[in-house]
């Protein structure tokens, strides 16, 4: 048994290594900080975005991912969140040319990992399920025209080649699973400078970065194999680059939220090894009014306070409870966890929930959920 | 503790030495047991080891025809969309083969490890603890080739540098390879296992697009078997699903005749040991006799004398079993390297790494050196128990019993033998009948031998009389010696038996080996790849076999494919053959008339080796079903062949065939006829040149692949030889033991002689020539009862182990072992008594007791 | 024939030595009978294995015809054992395996004496004590008269010139040691065998030429002179 033991945890070491380890939607890990990004192509400077091709995979960078959370109600009057997420991580650029033919065709440069969580309020449930994959055989990959991402029988799709074309949601996990359409309610919106968003002072340290703040979501949810019709709202990242996360920068704070009155903020603070905020923290605000632009939110526009804390099982801190002001908006909102343990303990460990939003924007009480993802809080064993 | 007891005590710690040996005796035999199975035990653990090692969590595979599985059906499995609320299942995919790197045969495993760490996950993810190397290992594994992990002691094994550089070679080609990471705390599991990445392994095996098997991992508490059946319907023909316990189970099945056959050895010396304790316990009840009787005469009841006896060997027995533990241990160590020798030979790879001491081994040695020791005690403790308490018994009368008990002994001798006989003929196939029925023989061995012995003695005795008293004294000495050394004789006989009739089992079967393999290979120059019998990646280069077949000189080629296929009755073993006109007539029919049966092969139908015919109870014209690629197919047995090189039996084909039904166009060998001018040396060496820098093949002349056969038969039987010699070393101990004893009683009877006028020098010669007598006579005894053992071996354990026929063959040097190890039993045993018989201090030596 | 001088055997028992003949001199003359008494431990035995050779003593010298018994080596006091001396001792001390005629024999087979002359002097040995008849019994089948019987035919087939007897009559009653005793005599002089007996039984010492009696280590002829000034 031991040593049977033994060889699963030299295996398990192995893939943990290759585990990408960049949290979701966010700026790259320290880990990474030690490869060299010369190989790769590097956002360095504002391009065209163009969609739906900018949808889909950009292997000549280092790593992206699609990234999809949302907020369902069952029409049993249950609440639910979710979040799927799919991370493409190169190992090394792509070969040019073809393969030597006596490649194997699991020969791969390029792996792949997902995470899809699901947090069952009603019940006071937290379940997530990570997967890892190779981009080989058709196991795990990317393509756009359509576009789809995937691992095993998880995946995100467009229907159909066409900027503002449908999503499907498609995953499980034991006790849950998701068949989801999505509706986009608008244009993507590029966040940082025209979707260049920089993370650090360090030139590398940046990547190409969009949102869509809002989509509609229709399907159904099996719990234990018993399905429930959902109705909700989705929000989706998207993120692409080679650099990686300076070396001071331990972690951060990120928040997207919907308003009931159409709106959306993103907003992510980056913390140092201190705990104080990193002036390259940003956000984006997106306006509800149809055509209305959407502009930048730099560190110093949004105050965050702190108003609860929760501890994991192993004693770990985390903020669970949020003033934030944004005076140019005067937006000032409390933002709560729907449920204190939405912690995912895969590599890294990260939180990421399901919130309530409720507060004041110009004068009118306003009320609004979303997702907030905080990193670097756990410590890696 | 009580009176009683301390009063026997005390007698038993006044002959340190006698209690000693029969302690050495019981020990021995308990310590061989123990040997035997741990050494087993451990050849099994480190293959289940390494198979849980490279199975992790999987608790079913998909395995498939000997071609491997074509990888799509994972991706299918992994994709396919499911249905609502259908329950997870985990799939990882392997690719094993074989790789050399020197000397050593290691086993390659090809893992995805991003799969097999999620199937060995324990819940929906499986993060904490992990190490975290980084991201340099990471690409290493999966984009610079040649890049594998193994156990550090393995890396250390194959002397592996720092650099982790190093060369494998797989059928014959050679690659470089590096070491990426050593596991210190890898394991047992992970010894002598190369792992690499899958899309690695698959281009070094040769198996690119296919799969050794999918490991699957059912989670628990779900209604598995519907999913099973589920999975299961899913899966292509020729495809199969199979629990992985069950799949270890059968493959470790392989071993099963060999390792009962272990087990009967090791069983034979604790039967020798059963007899020395017997021998030792009644000698001591005998000496206590009036100790013993003086205790009854005071009060002492039938019972407590019983329990007296009784606890007295359960004392001795637990010794016993405690000293026979540890000495298992260690003699166990050293048989574990042959054990797996011989399963490497014989069957699979497995690497011991460490010797694991089964669970229950301390019970076994409790309950075989107590339960030896309280059986060998009951009938004297019985004797003494019951008998009425006289306080002298004259010595004549003593022996008038001896001589009863020798006939009553000459008795069931005859009805252990037709015992025997009977187990024989009521079995016509179990294994275990066949072995109670060689026990039995034994036992009938040894009833008779202390009969023979006497009834020799006594004939020299008459016979000397008329020449000389001391003849006279020195033969009726040794009859009348039989209450105390009788028994010891008797296990000394047993064991000659064993010996004679094991070594004349060997020599037979190396002897029919021998005939077999000149009448079987009929090529003049033999061409493989190297690797383990039936791996997959053991094949010829096509282009390398165009070379070979260019060479000049070739008159005609036979090729042959080994693989493993599934059947109906697990995996057999198939020999796939393109036949030259004259490799026909190297195949001998047991059953089957060749004439018939080889148009039908051509056809389709097979031929079964007999090893196979006997395991499955097959006869020509009975139908074996195979999966092939296209499902299940039934084949027509066409006829039966002998075959000595593979003892779980082999399906023949012929090669059109096989590749009809498998989608598998390798050749593993080629045997090639010369012209009649062309010298075997010259075409190796002609073919050696052809393949030279493209694959490193075996090619070897007939000769030269006759003797490695010959070679790996005798490192075979290495282990049988030494199980052998440890019973024949119980044996000698205890013949030690019984004769010093003996001697010890007679100080009087030899100070008498002295005092009388004997000379000490002829006064040991004496005592050595009864001893040497002693020794002979029981060989004499174990000659024919060896011949009977050899008979049972050869025509009952043999066949029913593997269904071999094997001619007996005699000759007299398949006796000298028995004969020196008689000798050398005897004199050893009777050296000690005689320079005491010499020395004796003649003073004191007449003194009354 | 038989000549003791200054003969001494001492024993170790742990640090104390044990001095158990101390400069004992004796002279026996050819054909004369002797007996020898003394208190249990005075070392009667203990001189009987001196004369035989069974023993080595520490000092002195035991001459039997001419020959320094004390001064051969192991086999050659073995050798001369068997072809001079005769013994019977207490206990008969005869071989269980073998029968009565064997037990005899046996003595004639030690000397080179085999076949059927042996069988012939061995029954004609057993017919002096009266015993042919059993010549093939199993020796524990006998009597003690007997078996000692049978003893005295073992000690004097090969006829020896001196016969050590070791109280032969002390494990019989008193009728049977009647019966034995003439036996013994009768034949040891029908011989012109030399006898050495040791005894506590008075009434045989009274069938002696000469009692000697041994105290501290030395003979005394009984009436208190020494052996010694009478040889």
């Amino acid at each position: 048994m031991i040593g049977a033991r033994a060889l699963r945890r030299a295996l398990v070491a192995i893939s943990a290594a290759l585990l990408p380890a960049g949290a979701p939607a966010a700026p790259l890990p320290e880990r990474f900080t030690g490869a060299p990004p010369a190989e790769f192509a590097q956002a360095l400077e504002v391009r065209p975005f163009v969609f739906p091709r900018d949808h889909g995979p950009h292997p000549e960078f280092r790593q992206e991912w699609w990234y999809v959370t949302g907020n369902l109600d069952a029409t049993s009057g249950e609440r639910f969140g979710f979040e799927l997420t799919f991370f493409r991580f190169a190992l090394a650029p792509p070969l040019a040319g073809d393969a030597p033919p006596a490649s194997s065709a699991w020969r791969t440069r390029t792996l792949y990992m997902a995470h899809f969580a699901v947090t069952d309020v009603a019940r006071g449930r937290f379940r997530f399920m990570q997967k890892l994959s190779r981009e080989a055989l058709g196991l795990a990959g990317a393509h756009s025209a359509p576009l789809r991402v995937w691992i095993d029988d998880w995946s995100l799709a467009q229907a159909a080649v066409a900027a503002g074309a449908g999503w499907t949601l498609q995953a499980a996990q034991p006790g849950y699973e998701i068949e989801l359409t999505l509706e986009p309610r608008g244009a993507p919106v590029l966040n940082g400078e025209a979707g260049l968003s920089r993370k650090s002072d360090e030139p590398s340290a940046a990547s190409y970065y969009y949102s869509i703040p809002r989509l509609d979501v229709r399907g159904r949810l099996l719990r234990d194999g018993r399905p429930l019709e959902v109705r909700g709202a989705a929000w989706l990242d998207r993120e692409w680059g080679s650099g990686a996360l300076g070396a001071r920068q331990a972690g951060w704070d990120w928040f997207a939220l919907q308003l009931d009155d159409g709106s959306a903020l993103m907003f992510y603070a980056l913390r140092d090894r201190d705990g104080r905020r990193d002036p390259h923290s940003a956000g984006t605000w997106t306006p509800a009014q149809a055509g209305a632009d959407a502009h930048p939110l730099a560190s110093a526009d949004v105050a965050i306070d702190v108003t609860g804390e929760w501890r994991n099982a192993r004693g770990e801190r985390y903020p669970a409870g949020w003033r934030l002001q944004v005076p140019q908006l005067a937006l000032d909102v409390s933002v709560r966890p729907v449920l204190a343990d939405q912690e995912l303990a895969t590599t890294p460990r990260y939180w990421e929930g399901a919130v309530d939003v409720a507060g004041q924007r110009a004068g009118r009480s306003v009320r609004g959920r979303g997702y907030v993802e905080l990193v670097g809080y756990a410590q890696e064993r | 503790m009580n009176v009683l007891h301390a009063a026997s005590l005390r007698h038993l710690l006044r002959h340190p030495a006698q209690l000693l040996l029969a302690l050495v005796g019981l020990v021995l035999g308990v310590g061989t047991i123990v040997a035997v199975d741990i050494a087993t035990a451990s050849a099994r653990r480190a293959f289940e080891l390494s198979l849980e090692a490279v199975n992790g969590a999987a608790t079913h595979q998909i395995a498939g025809p000997p071609g491997g599985i074509d990888e799509r059906l994972y991706v299918g499995l992994r994709t396919r969309p499911r249905a609502p609320g259908e329950p997870l299942l985990r799939f990882a995919p392997v690719v094993s083969g074989y790789a050399t790197v020197g000397e050593r045969v290691l086993q390659l495993i090809g893992i995805d490890p991003l799969a097999s760490a999620e199937l060995d996950g324990a819940g929906a993810t499986d993060a904490p603890g992990f190490a975290v190397h980084g991201v340099r290992e990471a690409r290493a594994w999966f984009t610079d080739p040649g890049t594998v992990v193994m156990s550090s002691a393995t890396a250390r094994e194959l002397g592996i540098g720092a650099d982790g550089r190093f060369e494998l070679a797989i059928g014959g080609v050679h690659h470089p390879a590096t070491v990426m990471a050593r596991s210190d705390d890898a394991g047992a599991g992970f010894a002598g296992l190369i792992v690499t990445d899958i899309a690695q392994a698959q281009e070094w095996l040769g198996a690119r697009g296919r799969l050794s098997r999918i490991d699957v991992r059912v989670p628990d508490g779900t209604p598995g078997a519907a999913l099973l059946a589920q999975l299961a319907a899913q899966l292509p023909a020729g495809v199969t699903l199979q629990a992985t316990r069950a799949a270890a189970r059968e493959t470790f099945a392989m071993t099963d005749a060999f390792t009962t056959n272990l087990r009967a050895m090791s069983l034979l010396a604790l039967l020798v040991g059963t007899l020395l304790i017997y021998g030792a316990m009644s000698f001591a009840v005998l000496q206590r006799r009036t100790i013993i009787a003086v205790l009854r005469a005071l009060g002492a009841t039938r019972r407590e004398v019983l329990m007296m006896v009784l606890s007295e060997a359960a004392v001795l027995g637990v010794a016993g079993a405690v000293g026979g533990a540890l000495l298992g241990l260690l003699i166990g160590r050293g048989l574990v390297g042959l054990v797996a020798q011989t399963i490497n030979d014989l069957y699979f790879v497995v690497a011991v790494s460490e010797v694991s001491v089964p669970p229950g081994i301390l019970v076994t040695a409790v309950a075989a050196g107590l339960g030896t020791a309280l059986v060998a005690a009951l009938l004297p403790a019985l004797e003494v128990a019951t008998g009425a308490p006289q306080l002298a018994l004259a010595r004549s009368v003593l022996e008038r019993r001896a001589l009863h008990v020798a006939g009553r002994l000459a008795l069931a001798s005859l009805l252990l033998a037709l015992g025997a006989g009977a187990a024989i003929a009521a079995s016509s196939r179990s294994l275990l009948a066949g072995f109670v029925a060689l026990f039995l023989l034994l036992l009938s061995v040894a009833a008779v031998t202390p009969a023979a012995l006497r009834a020799l003695a006594l004939a020299v005795a008459r016979l000397g009389a008329r020449v000389s008293p001391v003849v006279r004294l020195a033969c009726v000495d040794i009859a009348a010696s039989l209450s105390r050394t009788g028994v010891a004789i008797a296990a000394l006989g047993m064991a000659l038996a064993a010996m004679i009739g094991v070594a004349i089992m060997v020599e037979s079967f190396r002897e029919s080996l021998r005939e077999w393999l000149i009448q079987t290979m009929r090529a003049d120059v033999y061409v493989s790849a190297p690797g383990v019998s039936d791996s997959l990646e053991r094949r010829l280069d096509p282009e390398v076999v165009r070379a070979l077949l260019a060479v000049p000189g070739i008159r005609a080629h036979s090729e042959g494919r080994r693989v493993t296929v599934s059947s109906s009755g697990g995996p057999l073993d198939l020999n796939a053959v393109g036949l030259a006109p004259a490799s026909y007539a190297g195949f001998r029919f047991t059953q089957g008339d060749p004439a018939r049966a080889w148009p039908q092969f051509v056809r389709g139908d097979v031929l079964i080796s007999e090893p196979l015919a006997w395991r499955l109870s097959l006869a020509p014209y009975d139908r074996l079903t195979l999966i092939t690629d296209s499902g299940p197919r039934s084949f027509t047995v066409a006829g039966v062949y002998r075959e000595y090189g593979n003892d779980r039996g082999e399906v023949l084909m012929d090669l059109a065939q096989y590749r009809r039904w498998w989608s598998d166009d390798g050749i593993a060998a080629l045997g090639i006829y010369l012209v009649p001018t062309a010298s075997a040396a010259q075409m190796v060496s002609a073919l050696r040149a052809a393949t030279h820098g493209r694959q490193a093949l075996l090619i070897r002349s007939n000769a030269d692949l006759r003797a490695l056969s010959m070679r790996i038969f005798e490192r075979t039987f290495v282990i049988t030889r030494v199980l052998y010699w440890l019973a024949a070393g119980v044996a000698a101990v205890g013949l030690l033991s019984a004769l010093l004893a003996w001697e010890l009683e007679r100080t009087r009877e030899l100070a008498l002689l002295r005092t009388l006028g004997l000379t000490p020098a002829a006064t040991a010669l004496l005592v050595l020539a009864q001893t040497t007598f002693m020794g002979l006579a029981a060989l004499l005894a174990a000659i024919p009862a060896g011949l009977l053992t050899s008979l049972v071996l050869t025509e009952v354990i043999n066949r029913r182990a593997f269904g071999w026929h094997i001619d007996l063959h005699l000759q007299p040097a398949q006796f000298t072992n028995a004969l020196w190890l008689a000798l050398a039993a005897a004199l050893a045993a009777g050296l000690y008594p005689a320079w005491r018989s010499a020395r004796l201090a003649l003073a004191g030596g007449l003194r009354e007791e | 024939m038989l000549s003791i001088r200054q003969l001494s055997r001492s024993f170790r028992e742990g640090a104390r030595v044990h001095r158990v003949l101390e400069g004992l001199d004796a002279q026996v003359r050819s054909g004369e009978r002797v007996a020898i008494m003394g208190r249990s431990g005075s070392g009667k035995s203990t001189l009987l294995n001196l004369i035989s050779g069974i023993d080595r003593a520490d000092g002195g010298a035991v001459h039997i015809d001419g020959t320094e018994v004390t001064a051969l080596g192991e086999p050659a006091r073995t050798l001369f054992r068997r072809a001079h001396i005769g013994f019977v001792y207490q206990f008969f001390n005869l071989i269980p395996t073998l029968d009565v005629l064997d037990n005899v024999r046996l003595m004639l087979e030690l000397n080179g004496v085999r076949g059927a002359p042996a069988r012939a002097r061995g029954l004609a040995a057993l017919a002096g004590v009266g015993l042919e008849e059993r010549a093939h019994s199993a020796v524990d089948q006998l009597s003690g008269g007997e078996q000692q019987r049978v003893a005295i035919a073992r000690a004097l087939v090969h006829e020896p010139a001196l016969l050590l007897a070791d109280e032969p009559t002390g494990n019989l009653d008193e009728e049977t040691a009647r019966e034995v005793l003439p036996v013994l005599l009768s034949l040891t002089r029908a011989r012109g065998a030399t006898l050495l007996m040791v005894t506590h039984d008075e009434a045989l010492a009274a069938t002696a030429d000469r009692v000697l009696e041994l105290r501290e280590g030395r003979l005394h002829e009984r009436r208190g002179a020494p052996a010694a000034a009478q040889g």
